[in-house]
């Protein structure tokens, strides 16, 4: 029974949203009319769409690298056990503490062109400032920043998790055999944290995927359309224009490329976890 | 030739002292085992050779240079882990392989090589079948010998084996025990090799370090050790039913000495009475092997010059070739015999037994110290 109601919990919204996406629902003249695809060949025919999809999957692709990149130094770093370890793991946990939101409004603050600090500190040091969220072809970085300084310490902190649970023995038998550390890192440490690796990927493509918050509280999408990823798009379409069997129909798409992704994701993760752990 | 030394080696856990000043030396081409009960102290001395571990303080040589400060990498050992330390996301076949796929020298191996070794190393552990399969679908007993093949596939100067056949069915653990040995002898490569077994010790050994809480107890042949067992705790380690040991003062007795113990006089080897004597010692405590008493059911057994016993058979047991034999005296002095099994003894018989007078080992009662070695 509680299982019933999880699945009807989870379903009954998903069922809804699929069975909007098949009207012309309009909040404003309050019409409910079938169409059919009508809404999903709109949608295949709309450049801004195509331009949505391009820009979450370049932020997916951008903040996830460093998230992971990053996240995955510094778990090497903090593991080594410097003096002050405890203030360094603390610190390092902050940004996570912060609501999306609030830390993009903080960053935004930051970047401003004219008093910001990002470009007082590069005009220290002799480099030009940035037109950061303002300008058309340094926003979309921008906002991945600042999504890769939210999320980052969350990837740091689960893969130092698995290099902390890392089997030590193996590790001393490749030093007995002088294999050299890049030799052990690459074929053991790799595929020995491959599961991990996989969870933060797992959890970080699907977050980046429906970005939302810190994108509409830097940018509201813009400039122009530099940033408007798909849910954004999604919200402007239901709330602002009141077409919300079109703005279903985006959310229907973000869900089946989330669930195709996570599928495969999942898929790839049960077979690292039987390799390194034989269950 | 690669000869092993440890120069008064001591390693702390925390507050534990694991290895309490050890010293001894293996020669070039030699199998020194290190035997002791778990806890001894045993793995923790291969590590240190290793490098797994840090000395305390003491020093470590390998080929008569310090090593106490290289790199594990850089003593050139090879060493089969008690607890396997497989890799375990690679098949058989890539764990024994590993080591000569390292960087420094897979320029020497080509995969041609590296293939025929591999598959020399599995044919001798006999696990030439499994080569594909990944450790976690291996028994214990499998997985050893691959944490085996990965140690015999290299040539190194030295071949660090813990307890490498412990976890092996009998069968098995009998011939590789023998064929360890040979292929350790055609290879002439120095070797430490770990065991809780005295058996095993004796079949592979060249020499024993005998190991109890980090201390060593005595180094020597197996001869050497079952002749004179350095002091009560070798005797009981490297016997099975241990040692028998009675204790005892000492008379003197028309210019013999004897020791007395329950209604028995047990003459003690004459090395010994002149030490007793010397060091005005009371007390000892008398050991003698299972092994070393006989025993007969004919009255006017005497077979040589010793002590006669006798007394009642109470039960006996039989162990493989063995038959061990429980005998107490109308005074309740008992101890156990370990004879051929095919002897006759019927229990509640009456049996007579002869303690040789040089099988008698004569320990200090404080110290417990062989005072043949004193
Ligand atoms: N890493 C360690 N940390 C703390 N104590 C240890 C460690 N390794 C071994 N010991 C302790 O040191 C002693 C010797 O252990 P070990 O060398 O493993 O003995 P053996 O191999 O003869 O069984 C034991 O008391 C054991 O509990
Ligand atoms: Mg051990």
């Amino acid at each position: 029974m509680p299982a019933f109601i999880l699945t009807a919990g989870i379903l009954i919204p998903f069922g809804y949203s699929v069975v909007m996406s098949f009207t012309d629902f309009n909040l404003t003249s309050g019409t409910s009319n079938f169409i059919g695809f009508g809404n999903y060949i709109k949608l295949a025919k709309d450049p801004e769409f195509w331009n949505a999809l391009k820009v979450t999957i370049l932020f997916t692709i951008g903040a996830v690298a460093i998230e992971v990149g990053i996240g995955f130094v510094s778990a090497y770093l903090l593991n080594l056990g410097m003096r002050g370890q405890k203030i360094w793991r603390t610190l390092f946990l902050l940004p996570v503490m912060l609501p999306p939101a609030v830390a993009a409004i903080m960053w935004k603050l930051m970047m401003a062109p004219i008093q910001g600090v990002f470009n007082y500190l590069l005009q220290l040091v002799g480099l030009p400032g940035s037109q950061w969220l303002g300008g058309s072809s340094s926003a979309l970085f921008s906002v991945i920043l600042i999504d890769a300084y939210v999320f980052m310490p969350f990837a740091g902190m689960i893969f130092l998790a698995g290099v902390q649970n890392l089997p030590k023995e193996p590790y001393e038998a490749a030093a007995v055999d002088g294999v050299s550390s890049w030799f052990t890192f690459r074929r053991l440490t790799i595929p020995l944290l491959k599961p991990v690796i996989l969870i933060v990927l797992l959890f970080r493509i699907m977050d980046c995927l429906k970005q939302f918050d810190i994108v509409y509280a830097a940018t509201k999408g813009g400039p122009a359309s530099a940033t408007m990823t798909i849910s954004v798009q999604a919200y402007y379409h239901s709330f602002r224009w009141t077409n919300m069997g079109y703005a279903f129909a985006h959310l229907v798409v973000l869900w089946a490329i989330v669930y195709v992704l996570s599928y495969f994701l999942v898929g790839q993760w049960r077979k690292a976890v039987s390799e390194v752990h034989g269950y | 030739m690669v000869n092993v030394e440890l120069k008064n080696v001591v390693k702390k856990y925390g507050d534990l002292i694991a290895i309490n000043n050890l010293s001894f030396k293996v020669n070039s081409g030699e199998l020194m085992v290190l035997l002791g009960p778990p806890g001894a102290g045993k793995s923790s001395t291969l590590k240190m050779v290793a490098g797994i571990e840090e000395v305390t303080s003491g020093e470590i040589l390998i080929d008569n240079e310090s090593v106490t400060n290289f790199d594990p990498a850089d003593r050139d050992v090879a060493m089969a882990f008690e607890t396997y330390a497989l890799y375990p996301h690679l098949s058989v076949f890539e764990n024994i392989a590993f080591p000569l796929r390292a960087p420094k020298r897979s320029r020497l191996f080509s995969e041609e090589v590296v293939k025929e070794k591999v598959l020399e190393v599995a044919q001798f552990l006999e696990i030439d079948m499994l080569l594909e399969r990944k450790p976690k679908e291996l028994s214990g007993g499998q997985r050893q010998r691959v944490a085996l093949g990965r140690c015999l596939i290299r040539d190194p100067k030295v071949f660090l084996l813990d307890e490498p056949i412990a976890h092996l069915d009998a069968k098995l653990r009998h011939r590789l025990r023998r064929e360890l040995k040979k292929w350790q002898q055609r290879k002439g490569v120095t070797t430490l090799y770990t065991t809780t077994d005295y058996l095993e010790a004796f079949s592979v050994a060249d020499r024993i370090v005998i190991l109890n809480k980090g201390i060593l107890q005595q180094v020597g042949s197996w001869e050497e050790i079952y002749n004179r067992p350095a002091n009560t705790f070798v005797g009981t380690i490297v016997s099975d039913p241990p040692m028998n040991y009675f204790n005892g003062k000492v008379v003197v007795d028309g210019g013999k000495m004897l020791m007395q113990v329950k209604g028995t006089s047990f003459y003690l080897p004459s090395p010994i009475e002149e030490k007793v004597k010397q060091m005005n010692i009371g007390e000892v405590v008398l050991g003698v092997f299972p092994s070393k008493i006989l025993m007969s059911r004919d009255e006017n057994f005497i077979p040589g010059s010793g002590t006669i016993v006798d007394g009642i058979a109470k039960f006996t047991e039989l162990r493989g070739s063995r038959k061990i034999v429980f005998v107490q005296t109308p005074q309740d002095l008992s101890f156990t015999i370990q004879l051929p099994a095919e002897t006759k003894v019927q229990v509640g018989e009456h049996v007579r037994c002869f303690f040789g007078e040089n099988e008698v080992q004569v320990f200090d009662k404080q110290s417990k110290i062989n005072l043949f070695w004193v």
